[in-house]
């Protein structure tokens, strides 16, 4: 890796464990939600890195577009709409923040010890390689997804409707 | 195609019930309830009738002799929950019946794809397709605020679950490059990376909290008791049943050359569960977080056939899954009748149950016994059959350690075997009356559980077959 | 990947300023001709003082943004209020990227070049929101809803319309799809149908997305005052008024490059030529844009909503459905 790349994915990796941090650590719930889609967006940057160009284009697309917007929307719609900040301070961050530190020693620990760090020429899956396997070796898991999007559809429907007159 | 054929079926019956929830006037939706039910029961009757074993999409999919008994335990369930659901779906939320049903058709399919997966995208899919409908139909008794509270906390627990779940397969997927069960069986012996065995046990802990297991059980007590108590007989039974496929299919058969990176885990989190689960059920007061609690310590009974390793265990598992469905299915019946003519879900409220209605408080008795492991219910073979093969696998103290919790079990079963029959009915107490629907599967899960109890046999063989000619 | 410079990054730095300060010279006379047009259309002159024709007008305007007062809002989120505006117009200018400008001439060939111009308008809404929230400002709060409402709903038929060509092209870069074009194969001219549509639903769906009338319920003045740039000041409306006009001119050329063939054109393949045919179409298309812009009513809320779920959206699935069908026959046999 070149000096430039290095120092490229260093970044990339500082603004997803700032936008992760400033998610659970900030004290107002609208901005949670922008370091949130910093942390995503960042995401999408790794992928780039790691050859996976539609991956990262859908990240943004779906995270950034949809989810980032979603949860917007549930901001608004479920708190008070004008004046101030909305608190939105977590509970027992001492013994939260033990936890994630004893996950990420762990996952370190574990990463270290991987090859997984070792350089390696990474394969090159286009938007078309991901299309034939879901239409061929994922047939069915593909279909499947239909079904659930529908019975996602019709749930969210069933809890949105106002209730019976 | 073939194999596919009972979910296809499955799938079909969920469309029919979707078109003719259009097409029904709002007062006739009651009927698509009788469809749902019907439906199953049929497709139930079809499994018995074609022979249909064998695997698709490259063994992606696959119908064995396991896959068929869950599929059968999920297709029962659907049809009794559906059943006991008529009369109250019909009063609580009369014009979204058509969605109730559908929703538990779908939950349905996906559990049923579930027990037959062997490729982890599969695995994944279905087991949201199992989920999310769970989640909705937790939340369906709007007015209630204790049903949204109890579906917030199964949803967020069971998103939490899924992603830890993924991370944990993800992990897997990257360390053996393949997402076919066979194929990682085949290698995962080989593979010396540490990934696999984080991936092993990060995805044990997620699934963990699907069963229920502690410490992976808070949502339990809250989600049971806030949703309408109809549907908890289902997701009581169903889901945790699909729970048990995939641990069967993932830890005994693809992971299985790593049992003992995951053997203490699996071992710790029974322990616990049977533990915690016993004792934490003597304090509750409501009937539903009592049963809740019970079936949390029934989980930590399934783990010790699981932990057993071994035909004879799964076979077991399988022999309690099914008797475990009749009893809490018919449990739960019960008290959705004592719930709607009482009002409350206080074990109150079965006091001198005999004097109210003699054939429920029958019901209920048979039930608790059978829950209890009392000689000779369906439950009392199944604790035995469960304990005899841990035996055999070598599970000595585990095996005394469950029969002790188990003593602890009749106790606080046995408090309201007693309260219904020797207690005075609360002042004012009217007798209860319940529907056919509800009478009807009180008598088909009655009976189920008495015959098992009389005549365990053909059921234990069926079982074995199953379990045996799956691991070899 | 075709490269001008010495190494990738070398050419997409040159590239990337070269463009961006064009793009951004050429924003300020097409705000000047959009005033002129606008005031042919309504019976005025339009803009005549500064300088011949009023030419020197935009500068006078940016200077006189410049040096006006500054003011955040004492209540506003202080960091919200004022990143939002920056953002607003990096996101804007972030699907340049993958414009190819003439063979050769763009910054970055990606191989999923439709994805990341939909992922980039996906974005859009992140400043808006951070603008209307970040204000406390009811008019502003209730702008940035809307806009996110709109953004949401009409993303869905801008995938479809974009998916058209990608489905005629098979493939998801723009120079490849601008190369299944060439020879006059237009994609809106060719095959008949499924091209055009998708090209007016495209045109409709970013314009929605884009918040421009007839879809500018955000920041309908009427109603909102201002919507979301109710509270902004000097240089920091200068930029949400930047940002909107660099996306209206992306959407044109996108559209133009998805649907009209892009760089092509009749005379020899020549770098000038190519640019020369790009730029006359987008010209054009904007052009058509303002036209539209000037001619219609702002819809109502509702109507925005029924417009696009109840027809968009299924002509969306529509169209998609047809293109398929086309190749699939195409590559039957059938004749081109």
């Amino acid at each position: 890796m070149s000096a430039l790349e290095i120092l490229g994915l260093s970044l990339l990796a500082l603004f997803v464990l700032a936008g992760a941090l400033g998610t659970v650590l900030s004290k107002n719930l609208v901005h949670s939600v922008l370091w949130l889609a910093l942390a995503l967006v960042a995401t999408a940057g790794i992928y780039v890195r790691l050859t996976a160009g539609f991956l990262a284009g859908a990240q943004v697309l779906l995270y950034a577009g949809g989810v980032i917007t979603l949860a917007i929307f549930a901001v608004m719609l479920s708190a008070r709409i004008e004046g101030g900040p909305i608190p939105n301070e977590s509970a027992k961050r001492g013994r939260g923040a033990l936890v994630a530190l004893a996950v990420a020693g762990l996952f370190g620990g574990v990463l270290l010890q991987a090859d997984v760090l070792a350089p390696r020429d990474l394969p090159v899956v286009d938007a078309a390689d991901i299309g034939r396997s879901f239409l061929g070796e994922y047939v069915l898991p593909f279909e499947v997804l239909s079904v659930l999007l529908v019975a996602a559809m019709i749930g969210a429907i069933v809890i949105a409707r106002r209730e019976d007159p | 195609m073939q194999p596919l054929l009972i979910d296809l079926s499955i799938a079909a019956l969920a469309l029919l019930v979707f078109v003719a929830d259009l097409l029904m006037p709002s007062e006739e939706k009651r009927g698509l309830g009788h469809l749902a039910s019907a439906g199953l029961v049929l497709i139930l009757l079809l499994t018995f009738v074609l022979d249909m074993q064998g695997d698709a999409f490259g063994g992606a999919y696959v119908l064995d002799p396991l896959a068929l008994w869950f599929k059968r335990v999920f297709l029962l369930a659907g049809a009794l929950a559906a059943l006991i659901a008529l009369d109250p779906a019909e009063q609580a939320f009369a014009r979204r019946q058509g969605e109730y049903y559908l929703l538990l058709l779908l939950s349905l399919l996906g559990m049923s794809i579930l027990s037959s997966a062997r490729e982890l995208l599969l695995i994944v899919v279905s087991f949201e397709l199992m989920s999310l409908p769970l989640y909705v139909l937790t939340a369906f008794t709007k007015s209630s605020k204790l049903s949204g509270e109890g579906a917030l906390k199964f949803y967020l627990v069971g998103a939490t679950s899924l992603a830890i779940t993924l991370f944990g397969l993800s992990l897997v997927f990257g360390a053996t490059g393949t997402t076919m069960l066979p194929e990682i069986a085949a290698n995962a012996g080989a593979i010396r990376s540490p990934l696999l065995v984080l991936g092993v046990l990060t995805t044990l802990a997620g699934l963990a909290f699907k069963i229920g297991a502690v410490p992976f059980h808070m949502w339990v007590p809250d989600t049971y008791e806030g949703a309408a108590t109809p549907f908890v007989g289902f997701l009581a039974v169903a889901p945790k049943a699909a729970g048990f496929a995939l641990l069967v299919r993932l830890y005994l058969v693809a992971f299985a050359p790593l049992s003992v990176r995951f053997q203490p885990a699996l071992l710790a989190l029974c322990v616990l569960t049977l533990v915690v689960g016993n004792v934490l059920a003597l304090t509750q007061t409501n009937i539903k977080r009592l049963l809740a609690y019970s079936g949390i310590a029934q989980i930590g009974y399934m783990m010790v056939g699981l932990l057993a390793q071994t035909g004879e265990g799964v076979g077991m598992l399988l022999f309690y899954l099914a008797a475990y469905l009749f009893t809490n299915v018919g449990a739960f019946a019960v008290v959705c009748a004592v719930g709607a003519a009482s009002g409350s879900d206080d074990i109150r409220a079965y006091r001198g149950l005999s004097r109210r209605n003699p054939a429920l408080a029958l019901a209920m008795l048979v039930f608790l016994l059978s829950l209890g492991g009392i000689p000779f219910v369906a439950g009392f073979w199944a604790k035995m059959g469960i304990f005899i093969a841990a035996w055999h696998a070598g599970l000595h103290w585990l095996v005394l350690l469950g029969a002790g919790l188990a003593v602890v079990g009749v106790y606080y079963y046995l408090r309201i075997a007693r309260s219904l029959y020797l207690d005075d009915p609360e002042e004012g107490a009217q007798p209860i009356t319940i529907g056919a629907p509800l009478r009807l599967a009180l008598i088909v899960c009655g009976t189920a559980v008495v015959l098992i109890g009389i005549w365990p046999r053909p059921w234990f063989d069926t079982a074995l077959d199953a379990a045996k000619s799956f691991l070899h | 990947m075709n490269v001008l410079f010495g190494s990738p990054a070398l050419h997409a730095l040159v590239l990337g300023v070269g463009i961006v300060s064009a793009l951004l010279g050429v924003t300020s006379y097409f705000i000047w001709f959009e005033r002129k047009f606008a005031g042919r259309m309504q019976s005025r002159i339009g803009p005549k003082h500064v300088g011949p024709y009023g030419l020197l007008q935009p500068i006078a305007d940016a200077f006189k943004l410049l040096i006006k007062a500054d003011i955040t809002p004492d209540t506003a989120d202080r960091a919200l209020f004022n990143l939002a505006p920056l953002l607003a117009v990096c996101v804007a200018l972030l699907s340049l990227a993958v414009l190819p400008l003439a063979s050769g001439l763009v910054i970055a060939d990606l191989d999923v070049g439709v994805l990341f111009f939909l992922a980039a308008g996906a974005l859009t809404v992140v400043p808006t929101w951070m603008a209307g929230w970040g204000s406390n400002n009811k008019y502003a709060l209730l702008g940035g809803m809307r806009a996110i409402a709109q953004s949401v709903a009409y993303g869905v038929p801008l995938v479809l319309a974009a998916l058209v060509p990608v489905i005629l092209s098979g493939s998801m870069k723009l120079s490849d799809i601008v190369a299944a074009q060439a020879g006059g194969h237009w994609f809106a001219l060719w095959p008949p149908g499924p091209g055009l549509g998708a090209g007016v639903l495209f045109v409709l769906a970013s314009l929605a997305e884009g918040n421009r009338i007839p879809f500018d319920i955000p920041e309908a003045e009427s109603e909102l005052v201002s919507g979301i740039s109710t509270e902004y000041t000097g240089m920091k409306f200068g930029m949400f008024y930047l940002g909107e006009y660099v996306h209206s001119l992306v959407v044109a050329a996108l559209f133009v490059t998805l649907f009209l063939g892009g760089y092509d054109g009749p005379g020899p393949d020549v770098l000038a030529l190519q640019l020369l045919w790009f730029v006359l179409k987008v010209s054009l298309v904007s052009v058509l844009l303002l036209w539209v812009r000037w001619s219609y009513v702002r819809l109502r809320s509702d109507q925005l909503m029924t417009l696009c779920w109840k027809y968009l959206l299924p002509s969306g699935l529509l169209l998609v459905a047809a293109s398929a069908v086309w190749v699939w026959w195409t590559e039957q046999g059938g004749s081109r």
